[in-house]
């Protein structure tokens, strides 16, 4: 008896669901008819890059408070609908599904993970829906279509940018890890093909698994071996700490410049194994803009856990996407094409990271300055 | 760098026994595979981390906390999950314990966030010698996971408790039968069981001196694949398995490289499968 009541329940609530399905697709929507301006959120919230998809949408969900706080745009109060793309791509291609096939939607800050944005882009491309991808930087976005944008510096110029501070420091036995997917692998090909013009072999490049490995040991024995000098890490937080670590367990310590070394986990993850480690960071710690303070001031008292100060670029980036898609939707933009046509002219627009204008393949440069972990901060790097 | 290389991979390898006994000692019991191991393991280190750092708890007491309250969990799935379908064909175990390490994982993440935490406890000094060098992490994990491999051998093959465990995977109802008291043995296996795997990866925490919670997934797989290795429901198997995989994964990561060292534990486990199901000293077993 009671198992019937469940199997009748449960019936009951799975044929209501499909005509709440039906319900929606009848009624033809655009952007336009809405009460609210609906902007998509696809970023990882659960799973490996769970806390970096949180500072997206936290730096997103800032702005919208703002915004609406101020009176919205056009009167129109803006919405967030966030959505789960674990760091997965398969989970991504559902995200733009979802997002493509909600009409209301008029713009996307969608994808985090480089691999994520590339399964998401077609979908997005084909239905027309602009999509902003905050912290991609594989090449590969930048061709990924004309409703791609992105606010984050692509891999040519950060690891570019990375590898000369070990290059300038007159450092020639290199080694290096990289993230193997497409973050890495575009990053890999940049420093490979900028380390072949100075006539420089690496002596050792090894991939991991973003997710799957925790154990560097093998690799640290192999670059000691090879007695590399400088290690140019193509690595976020979690792995970056964990192979600082490792190195100093086995006694290594070459000289380490990364592209994930700005961000605050490094030192409270990688503790005195991260002292001296180089890389790019998108503001100067020791003079930092007004602006950015202002930003971060207000992020800090907002989401800080335990009264830890964040300054991850992450979240300032975020926050500027959604600007730029209000800026266009005060413009007069009321379609989802609309929305593309205004940022694909969008020149020197003034946000928290600097003043940013999309080239043809809808990129932007970010200005980088070189930070060294110093004390257990950041650290201006000369 | 073979030798240390051969160090590392025996690291990794005791670590993975320590893992690898739960996936066997439970399939030694029930003949299911309990995917949760892994998560519920993590959680040994996540509640150290939390007692050491959260609460200021000294070291050994936090590693206790961690160690009994993993226990705890393990003993009380069993309870709520396993036992009331233990008649239930396989398969729903089966499903079960794959239920429960989304369950796990999730509480992971929603009580202590989705961001690593440092876990960093013992100064580390390091000794060179002969181009290897070992430091006090090395040992630590080695004397400890060895102590513990061998008191449960001797627990498994000279005490009360140990011989109703056996009894129970050679016959459970024939065992009952015997007046062994069935529930109560299980229970034991999963507590011990969920002990060693908390032991495992408060260890692993220290070594890689951080937890996250995608830990115990990508770990205990491995184990898992070494409990095969091994013979699945042997306990000598699973520390011969884990220690083997340990040093195969090493070996191969020197040999190939960083990224195919992950894919190659399961590569043996499909070859093992294949070739050898029992496993290196699994007995062969001829079932319903």
């Amino acid at each position: 008896m009671k198992k019937r009541l469940i199997a009748c329940t449960m019936a009951v609530i799975v044929v209501a669901g499909l005509f709440a399905g039906c319900g929606k697709k009848e009624s033809e929507k655009s952007p336009a008819d809405s009460d609210t301006i609906k902007i998509g959120v696809g970023v990882p919230m659960t799973g490996g890059s769970a806390e970096l998809g949180k500072r997206v949408f936290n730096g997103a969900e800032l702005a919208v408070e703002e915004i609406n706080e101020a009176g919205g745009v056009n009167g129109k109060k803006i919405e967030l609908v966030s959505m789960d793309d674990k760091a997965d791509p398969k989970e991504a291609a559902n995200v733009a599904k979802l997002f493509v096939a909600d009409e209301e939607i008029i713009a996307c800050i969608a994808g985090y993970n480089s691999s994520c944005t590339l399964s998401g882009a077609p979908i997005y491309n084909d239905a027309g829906l602009v999509h902003i991808a905050v912290g991609s930087s594989s090449p590969k976005v930048s061709e990924a279509g004309d409703y791609t944008f992105r606010v984050w510096n692509s891999d040519i110029y950060r690891a570019s940018f990375d590898l000369d501070l070990i290059i300038n420091a007159g450092y020639e036995k290199i080694g290096i890890i990289y993230q193997n997917d497409d973050f890495g692998q575009g990053a890999l090909k940049v420093a490979q093909d900028s380390l072949k013009e100075k006539g420089i072999e690496p002596l050792v490049a090894e991939g991991y698994l973003l997710g799957e490995t925790i154990d560097f040991n093998t690799v640290i024995t192999k670059m000691m071996d090879a007695d590399c000098e400088a290690v140019f890490a193509i690595a976020d937080e979690t792995e970056l700490a964990a192979f600082a670590k490792q190195c100093a367990q086995q006694g290594y310590k070459p000289f380490i410049s990364a592209t994930g070394t700005y961000n605050p986990s490094v030192i409270s993850l990688g503790g005195d194994a991260v002292e001296g480690m180089v890389g790019d960071g998108y503001f100067d710690p020791d003079n930092m803009p007004e602006k950015a303070v202002e930003f971060f001031d207000k992020y800090n008292e907002k989401y800080s856990a335990n009264g830890e100060r964040t300054e991850d670029p992450t979240s300032p980036c975020a926050y500027a996407a959604i600007y730029m898609i209000k800026a266009a939707v005060e413009d007069g933009a009321k379609t989802r094409e609309d929305v593309q046509k205004y940022l694909a002219d969008l020149k020197d627009f003034d946000t928290v990271v600097g003043s940013l204008s999309y080239d043809e393949n809808g990129d932007v440069k970010i200005p980088l300055v070189a930070i060294q972990i110093k004390d257990g901060a950041f650290a201006a790097y000369k | 760098m073979i030798a240390q290389q051969l160090i590392n991979g025996l690291t990794l390898g005791v670590l993975y026994a320590l893992l690898a006994l739960g996936y066997s000692l439970i399939f030694g019991t029930l003949s299911f595979i309990n995917f949760a191991h892994g998560e519920v393991s993590l959680l040994g280190a996540y509640l150290a981390w939390f007692a050491m750092s959260r609460m200021g708890f000294s070291i050994i007491p936090a590693c206790l906390f961690g160690i009994i309250l993993t226990a705890v969990v393990g003993v009380v799935m069993e309870r709520v999950g396993y036992k009331p379908i233990r008649t239930a064909p396989k398969l729903a175990m089966i499903t079960v314990s794959v239920g429960f390490s989304y369950i796990v994982q999730t509480s992971i993440q929603l009580i202590f966030g989705t961001q690593p935490h440092e876990f960093n406890v013992i100064q580390t000094s390091s000794w060179s010698f002969g181009g290897i060098t070992i430091n006090s992490i090395h040992i630590l994990v080695l004397v400890v996971s060895i102590l513990l491999m061998i008191g449960l051998q001797l627990f498994i093959n000279y005490t009360k408790s140990g011989r109703s465990i056996r009894a129970i995977s050679l016959d459970q109802d024939t065992a009952g039968l015997m007046g062994i008291n069935v529930n109560a043995t299980i229970s034991m296996t999963f507590a011990i069981g969920s002990a060693l795997g908390a032991v495992s990866s408060i260890l692993m925490g220290m070594y890689y001196a951080q937890v996250y919670p995608m830990m115990g997934t990508s770990i205990g797989n491995k184990a898992f694949a070494a409990a095969v290795l091994g013979g699945a429901g042997s306990v000598p198997g699973a520390m011969l398995g884990g220690i083997l995989m340990g040093l195969i994964e090493s070996v191969a990561g020197t040999v190939l490289n960083a990224q195919l060292r992950e894919g190659v534990a399961f590569v043996v486990m499909i070859l093992f499968l294949i070739f050898k199901p029992s496993g290196i000293i699994g007995k062969e077993v001829v079932k319903d």
